[in-house]
Parts: structure tokens; C-alpha cells; sequence
């Protein structure tokens, strides 16, 4: 079955040009199509991974373009690690899929919804296909494109479109250090396949430094695409989307990818102790400073968002510590409580219309089936033996308490007691105590089968698919995953020990108690609580200002770049007695601003200072044509002398 | 000297001093009429390598249809001449023709720059003696320029009508008046 | 017989002397013609190197043929631009047109 795997690909990408083209009747089932199609392929993929996980592989390469002598091949492989997470995303693309028939009901862009959803599960298909690095980058693009429109799905509103444009920009941030990355494997090695790269690389072929040098630029794409410090901004933001969307874009396409990326690139990355020591750090720092950010949030999806983003840095953290295996399990185990997660979060926001934390409460005798399946992805997450989460958590922190880096450990403990305490935080305000807003609260109802079954499906997944690492069964999933990196490739699968354990085990326990006493005992008031921490309370609400810090650097740094291409056009082309001229200007601004000063004070004087600063740093930039032909042209003319003079 | 490489100056002139007065030429339409000289010197040249229906093609389209829009252009537009601004201050006027020169000589250097480079590499590369060789018998012909045309490149041509439509219904958006939308 | 080099001196001179053009001159509808100068330039080049290294050869008649295209789409749409400019600010000075300024 294994060598039919390009089938799962083709399905999703088949329903979304039939959707584009299909003309009037066949048009209204736009949903019925992708769904088919989708589960089409999940069919296929599991023939696959059982398949694969009998021992089975399959590849196949062609020539896809030539420039000069320079050949470009492209084909498609799968492997263990492809092959669970191309079962993995089709299943939680599925979910989303039926889950969206009732959710999105009767919506103003129903048909492209669905066009997007499949053209978004075939790009992140084929991203787990491909077999060389410009495919991933193709693919990689396109899931980038396909959350963008997604994102940007109520457009009308302004707020949505910013968002939709701030997740494809931040990301694309990390996309140019990645694509750097991936020339200079290319300009090393000539070639951009997956296997030649690993044992180019192993043979020695490639000197240490340009391991590490490609290993960082790929992870900078990863940073990006996986919402990790300092280019987690946008994922909160794009929340914006449908919640479905949010479901998907969290648990398996989007930044799924950035995990899969290092995971596929973990033979790379194992070769240099920067490049790991890099990842794990970012990702053990990114784990709690998401997971604080949590604690304070109010609305529903913003705490999912930030849980996300924290659950990724374990990820990032197990990878970094040296193991693939505590790595990918937790995407897989990800996936799986996250979708539900945020499916539940969907069936209570579509129930109540508000996402709105303190708007809600006492749903539970109303929801009893989304309460429960939500309760049990909590509980998955929060590390509760024996669901998923427990076994795939265990793994990351036992590899980072192994790993030359045990601070690393301590912060993933800390953050694993802030995940217990901020989910039950957002279950009990959610189901539990009074209904805060009666009304909201009165209307609430389950809406139908189409938005139980998944969350029923998933809450057994969430539940169960930790079996399959636990060491009950003698670790079935770390043997068949190590099978997806070539021999010789070092992986860190440390012994287990029973104190990471314990101490996992308390710090999840804890958190729910600690939680559960402050929301559900009434132990101290939550005014209190803010009162007593507010400088803490408005840092985390305010998510550390990161926004505010890069609204300001990069306004700012855009102005005084603009600036000093300006002073670059007033000073050499325009000539010198306009400079002087200019000068003179300045001048008497400065002077202007003095006198100011010295009247108004200092600090009005400082102020003063930069909003003059800022004017002329306006004016600066020309938006003359003539400036930017001059320049286009010297720098053509330029390139050409250089040329010349090398020959 | 013979004939050809005389005929060959001649009309490199012409057309490269045309294209000096393109530019330089005080007045607009007078501009307008020196660039379709240029064309023409153009045209000439190419007759010179033996390519006669590209300067067929050469006075059709350039001659004919791009300096005939662009005397329209310059009429429609009604605008002879950028205006001379007011008089500047004084002191700016004393260093305005340093600055004029700036103004140009940056422009003039990237320029020359450009045409010096290319001369250079020229002679380097020895192109410059290279003598041309008699054409086969199969030549230069129009019909093997249509065969090529629509077999090995008639995904270019295609393209290369779209865009000329596209073109075309820019141009007549753009130039729509306000009112006509 | 010419030799090659000095059509490729005749091309590098007129595209130098549309550089010039394009890059100092103000008014519009001059820079177009400048840039119709450059764009024969490359013709001509086409067309030479066609003729000397590879005689009977449609191919660098076919080239050219495109940029004519090319420039002929470039000329239609730059003109109505022009002509667009003209209406609104009664002047095609390019200098002028700088509302990208920040």
C-alpha cells in the first residue's frame, strides 16, 4: 500500500480544482466533496502507516525541471515519521471538516471554506510527502497562503484582515532565513534531497559550521511557521479565523509544519550541538513564557492559542534535548487534545456566542457531552496519566532532565504546572460555578451529531494515543519512529526515571488543585489575586509587550532606514547645494527646538525633539521616481563591473 | 572602406545623434519626431545584417505605431514642456549650476559607465573582428521565422498576445475619463 | 563587411544615451522614449549576434520580435498613464509624482 501513498494527496487536491471548476448543482456540495475526499484519503493513510509500520517504504523520484546544468528533481517518500503524521493531519482534517458542516452553517463564504480547507490539507499533505527541500518550501508556502485566506475568512472586518496579513507576514520572516538555509545546503551540496543531504552530511562531507550555520536558517523558518519566541505574534491573532480553522491551524497543518521541519531535518540537526542547544532553549523558553501569557487571558480561544504555542516549545525542547522521538510524539499527542480542545472551545462559542471567558459558566448541566470531551482533552494535556499527554510529556522532560542542559528541565516543569493550572482555570470558568451571564447560559445547547462526533473521536485519541509511547507496552512508537532517520543518526533516548515521573505527575496535579481551589474553592478572590500581583498582571495581560516592542523597532527602524536613504538622495544625487540648503532647514529646526527646550524644560524639550525628528525623518523619504531609476540603474551598472572585473 | 561599412556609419549616426536630440531637443513634438528618425536609423541597420523583415517589422511597429502614439500622447496630453518653477533665492542660484551638473553628471557617469563596460567587454571578448559569415542558402527567411515562431515558441506568442490585450484594456481603463466609468 | 564590434558599439552608445535620458529627464513622456531607445539598443544586439555567430537562425529575429511587443504594451500603457497624470495634476513632471513619499 505503501507506494499508493501519493493517492492521500491527490484526493484533497482533486476535490479543490473540482470545487473551483464544478459548475452550478455540483457546486452547492462543495462540503459533501471535501469531506469525501478527505476521509478518502484518510483511508488511504492508514493503509499506509499500517503498511509502513510493518516495515514497508516507498519513494519515487523524477526529473522535474532543468536551468543550465543545474537539475531539479522532485518525487515524494513516506517513512515513519511521514507516514504517522499523514494519518495524523488527515484525521484531524476530517474532524474539522465534519465538525464544520454544522459550525459553519449557512455562512456567507461556505463553498470556498471548504475549497480552502482542502487545498489547505493537500498542501500540508504534500509537505509531509515531498522528498527534497524546495518541495517542502513549496508546500510550505502554499499552507502559508492557505491560513492566510483562512484567517482572513470574515474579511469584512478589518481586525480579521490584519490578522490574516500579520500571520503571513510574521511568517514569512522566518520563510526568508529558511529559504537562505536551504540555498546554502544547495550551494554546498548541489542537490536538495532529503537522503543525499543526511549522508553528505554524515560523511563529513559538509564542514561543521555550515551544519550549523543551514540547521539555524531552517529553524528560523521553523521558529516562524511553529509561532516560537520572538516570532510567536501572530498565532494569537489568528484567532480570528473560524474556530475549526483555529482547530486545524493549531493541531495539524500550519505549525505543525515548523515541528515536522526539524524533525525531518533532525539528522542535520544531531550533527551539531549549536544548532540543538539553539532549539531547545528557544523552545524551553518559549514553553513557560507562552504559558504564563495563559494564565490571564480571557478569552477561550486566546488561552488555547498561547497553550499552543507553549506545547510547541516542548516540542522544540524534546527535539533540541536530542530526542526525536519525545519531539514528534508530542506533535502527535498535540494534535490530537488541541483539536478537540479548540472544536469543544467551538461548540460552546457557537452555543453562547461570546468567547468571552467570564461571560460564561455553568454550561456543564447544558453540555454535558462537549464538557466531558473538553475535560478530557484538559486533563490530556495537563499530563494525566494514562492520557495522551501524560506519555508524550514525560518523554520531553525526561530527555531535557538527560540532556547537558537541566535548567531546561526546571522550566519545563514550571510551565507544565502553569498548562494544569490555566486549563482548569478555563474549564471551571467555562462549565463550572454559576452561570455568569443567565441568559448566554439558558440558550446554551449541544448542536447536533455533526459537531458531537468529533469531539467524541478525538476525546478517544486524546485519551488513548499516549498507548502507543508508554512504556506499559515497551515504547512501540520510539522503535518505529527511529526508523525514519538514517542509520548512524545520534538519537538521545534516555532511560526513563521514575523522579521526572513524579515530579511531572505532581506539577500536573498541583497545578489542577491550585486551579481548582482558587476558581472552584473560592480560597482567594480573583480581584484580590490582581490586585495583589498587578504590575505581573498587567505585564502577562499586555503578553510582555512584545507587540508594543516590535510596533515600536520596526516603525521606528522603518522611519530611520527611510531616513537614511533619504539623506543618501539629498547628499549625493540631488546635489550638495540642496543639502546645504536642507541643512540650513535643519538648522533652524535645531535651534527651534532649543529654544523650546530651553523655555519648556527638558523633558517637554525631549519630546519635542523627536516628534521634529520624526517629521524629518517623514520627509525624507523622496517616492521620486528619477532617485529610485538612479539608483536601480548604478547598482545594474555596478553588478556589471564586478562581473567584468572577475572574469 | 567599402560600401557597407560606409553605409553602416552613415546611419549609426543619423540615428545616434537623433537619439542625442531625443533627449535634448527643447521641444517635446521635436523630440518625438527625432526618436522616429532614430528608429528608422535603426531600421537601416538592421537591413545591414540582411534582416529585412525585421526592419519591416522595425518602421511598422516603431516608425509607424509607437512614435505615432507618442506625438498623440504628447498632443492629448497638452503638456509641451515641464515648467521651469519659480525663480529660486539667490543663494540657492549661486550654487545652481553646481548642483544642475551634480544633477546630470551622477546620471552621465552610471551612463558612460555602462556604455564603457559593455565596449570593454566587447574587445575583450574579441566579438569586436569578428567578421559575419555568408548567410546558408535556407537564409533568413520570413517563412522560418513564422515556422519557429508558431512551433517552438507559440506558447510565448500566446503569452505574448495576452499581454498586448491586457495591455490594450489597461490602457483604455486608464485613460478613461472619470465621468466615462 | 562591418565587423561585429562596432554594431555592438553603435547598440552600447544608444543604449547609453537612453540611460542618460531615462535617468536625468523629468518629463514623462521623455523618459518613455528614452527607455524605446534603450529597448532598440537591445535589438540590435539581438539581431548582430544573431547574424555573426549564428547566421540563418530565426531565433534572434523571434526575440526581437517580442521585445517589440513588449515595448509596444509598455508604450500604451505608459502613455494612458501619462495621460491620467496630465488630467489630474495639469503638469507630467515626475518629479511631481511622488505621493509614495513617506
Amino acid at each position: 500500500m505503501a507506494q499508493w501513498a501519493w493517492l492521500v494527496a491527490l484526493f484533497p487536491l482533486l476535490a479543490f480544482a473540482l470545487m473551483e471548476v464544478a459548475p452550478g448543482r455540483l457546486r452547492l456540495r462543495r462540503d459533501t466533496l471535501g469531506t469525501v475526499a478527505v476521509a478518502a484519503s484518510f483511508v488511504v493513510s492508514l493503509a499506509v502507516l499500517v503498511d509502513v509500520w510493518a516495515g514497508a517504504r516507498a519513494a519515487a523520484s523524477w526529473q522535474w525541471a532543468q536551468v543550465g546544468p543545474v537539475q531539479i528533481p522532485m518525487g515524494w517518500q513516506v517513512d515513519p515519521l511521514s507516514a504517522v503524521m499523514l494519518v495524523v493531519v488527515n484525521l484531524v482534517s476530517l474532524m474539522v471538516h465534519v465538525f464544520s458542516l454544522s459550525y459553519m452553517e449557512g455562512d456567507v463564504r461556505y463553498g470556498r471554506y471548504y475549497a480552502i480547507l482542502s487545498l489547505f490539507t493537500f498542501s500540508m499533505l504534500g509537505l509531509l510527502l515531498v522528498d527534497n527541500f524546495l518541495g517542502l518550501f513549496i508546500f510550505w508556502e502554499l499552507v502559508g497562503l492557505c491560513s492566510f485566506v483562512l484567517i482572513g475568512h470574515w474579511y469584512e472586518e478589518k481586525a480579521n484582515s490584519n490578522a490574516a496579513m500579520k500571520a503571513f507576514l510574521t511568517t514569512r520572516v522566518g520563510d526568508v532565513a529558511m529559504l537562505i538555509g536551504i540555498l546554502v545546503l544547495f550551494a554546498h551540496l548541489g542537490t536538495l534531497k532529503y537522503g543525499d543531504i543526511w549522508s553528505a552530511a554524515q560523511s563529513g562531507q559538509l564542514s561543521l559550521d555550515v551544519i550549523t550555520t543551514a540547521s539555524l536558517l531552517l529553524f528560523g523558518g521553523a521558529i516562524g511557521k511553529s509561532a516560537q519566541f520572538p516570532l510567536h505574534v501572530w498565532l494569537p491573532d489568528a484567532m480570528a479565523g473560524p474556530t475549526p480553522v483555529s482547530a486545524l491551524i493549531h493541531a495539524a497543518t500550519m505549525v505543525a509544519a515548523g515541528v515536522y521541519l526539524v524533525a525531518r531535518a533532525f539528522p542535520l540537526f544531531s550533527l551539531s550541538p549549536t544548532a540543538l542547544y539553539w532549539v531547545a532553549v528557544t523552545g524551553g523558553f518559549t514553553a513557560i513564557f507562552a504559558a504564563t501569557i495563559a494564565v490571564v487571558q480571557d478569552d477561550i480561544k486566546k488561552v488555547l492559542a498561547y497553550s499552543t504555542i507553549s506545547q510547541l516549545g516542548y516540542m522544540f525542547l524534546g527535539l533540541g534535548a536530542g530526542s526525536l522521538v519525545a519531539g514528534s510524539f508530542h506533535l502527535v499527542t498535540q494534535a490530537f487534545f488541541k483539536s478537540l480542545l479548540f472544536l469543544a472551545a467551538g461548540s460552546v462559542i457557537h452555543a453562547v456566542h461570546t468567547q468571552n471567558l467570564h461571560e460564561m459558566g455553568g454550561l456543564y448541566p447544558r453540555m454535558k457531552w462537549t464538557a466531558w470531551t473538553w475535560m478530557i482533552g484538559a486533563l490530556s494535556m495537563a499530563g494525566i496519566p494514562p492520557l495522551a499527554g501524560f506519555w508524550s510529556k514525560d518523554e520531553v522532560l525526561l530527555a531535557a532532565y538527560r540532556s547537558p542542559y537541566p535548567i531546561l528541565f526546571w522550566l519545563a516543569l514550571v510551565a507544565a504546572f502553569l498548562t494544569a493550572f490555566y486549563i482548569t482555570r478555563a474549564t471551571w470558568l467555562a462549565f463550572f460555578g454559576t452561570a455568569r451571564d443567565e441568559q448566554r447560559a439558558r440558550h446554551a445547547h449541544e448542536s447536533g451529531w455533526r459537531m458531537q462526533l468529533p469531539l467524541g473521536v478525538l476525546a478517544l485519541l486524546a485519551a488513548g494515543a499516549g498507548l502507543l509511547g508508554a512504556s506499559w507496552f515497551g515504547h512501540p512508537f520510539t522503535h518505529f519512529i527511529a526508523g525514519s532517520v538514517p542509520a548512524g543518526t545520534h538519537l538521545a533516548e534516555p532511560e526513563p526515571a521514575g523522579l521526572v515521573q513524579g515530579l511531572a505527575l505532581l506539577a500536573a496535579v498541583a497545578g489542577i488543585a491550585v486551579a481548582g481551589g482558587i476558581y472552584g474553592g473560592g480560597w482567594v478572590s480573583r480581584a484580590s489575586l490582581i490586585r495583589a500581583g498587578r504590575p505581573l498582571y498587567v505585564l502577562l495581560k499586555r503578553k510582555y509587550f512584545v507587540d508594543e516592542l516590535y510596533g515600536w523597532v520596526f516603525v521606528k527602524g522603518t522611519v530611520a532606514l527611510s531616513w537614511l536613504t533619504g539623506a543618501f538622495d539629498r547628499y549625493i544625487v540631488d546635489g550638495i547645494v540642496n543639502a546645504v540648503g536642507w541643512l540650513g532647514v535643519q538648522l533652524a529646526y535645531a535651534t527651534g527646538d532649543f529654544d523650546q527646550a530651553v523655555i519648556d524644560g527638558a523633558v517637554n524639550g525631549v519630546g519635542q525633539a523627536v516628534e521634529g525628528g520624526g517629521r524629518l525623518l517623514r520627509r525624507a523619504q523622496t517616492g521620486y521616481v528619477s532617485t529610485y531609476l538612479v539608483t536601480l540603474a548604478t547598482a545594474v551598472v555596478a553588478v556589471l563591473i564586478l562581473l567584468v572585473l572577475r572574469r | 572602406m567599402n560600401t557597407t561599412l560606409l553605409a553602416f556609419f552613415i546611419v549609426a549616426f543619423i540615428s545616434l545623434v537623433a537619439a542625442w536630440r531625443v533627449i535634448t531637443d527643447p521641444s517635446i513634438l521635436h523630440a518625438g519626431l527625432w526618436m522616429g528618425l532614430s528608429f528608422v536609423g535603426v531600421a537601416g541597420i538592421f537591413l545591414l545584417l540582411e534582416a529585412e523583415f525585421l526592419a519591416g517589422v522595425q518602421v511598422l511597429v516603431y516608425v509607424g505605431a509607437i512614435t505615432t502614439i507618442i506625438l498623440f500622447g504628447i498632443m492629448l496630453s497638452d503638456v509641451g514642456e515641464v515648467r521651469v518653477g519659480p525663480e529660486p533665492p539667490g543663494w540657492v542660484q549661486a550654487g545652481a549650476a553646481w548642483h544642475r551638473g551634480l544633477r546630470h553628471a551622477f546620471p552621465l557617469l552610471v551612463a558612460a559607465g555602462f556604455a564603457g563596460t559593455m565596449l570593454g567587454l566587447y574587445t575583450q571578448s574579441g566579438w569586436g573582428q569578428l567578421r559575419e559569415r555568408p548567410l546558408e542558402l535556407a537564409g533568413l527567411s520570413v517563412g522560418g521565422i513564422g515556422r519557429e515562431l508558431f512551433s517552438t515558441f507559440a506558447l510565448p506568442f500566446e503569452i505574448a498576445s495576452l499581454v498586448l490585450l491586457a495591455a490594450l484594456l489597461g490602457a483604455i481603463v486608464l485613460a478613461m475619463r472619470e465621468e466615462e466609468r | 563587411m562591418i565587423p561585429l564590434g562596432y554594431i555592438l558599439g553603435f547598440s552600447a552608445l544608444l543604449f547609453g544615451l537612453g540611460l542618460y535620458g531615462a535617468l536625468t529627464r523629468r518629463n514623462a513622456i521623455r523618459m518613455v522614449m528614452s527607455i524605446e531607445l534603450m529597448l532598440n539598443a537591445v535589438n540590435v544586439n539581438f539581431l548582430a549576434f544573431s547574424r555573426y555567430l549564428n547566421p540563418g537562425d530565426p531565433r534572434g529575429s523571434i526575440w526581437a520580435i517580442f521585445v517589440m511587443t513588449v515595448a509596444a504594451a509598455e508604450v500604451a500603457l505608459g502613455l494612458a498613464i501619462i495621460l491620467m497624470l496630465s488630467r489630474r495634476q495639469d503638469d507630467i513632471d515626475v518629479d511631481k509624482v511622488h505621493s509614495l513619499q513617506g
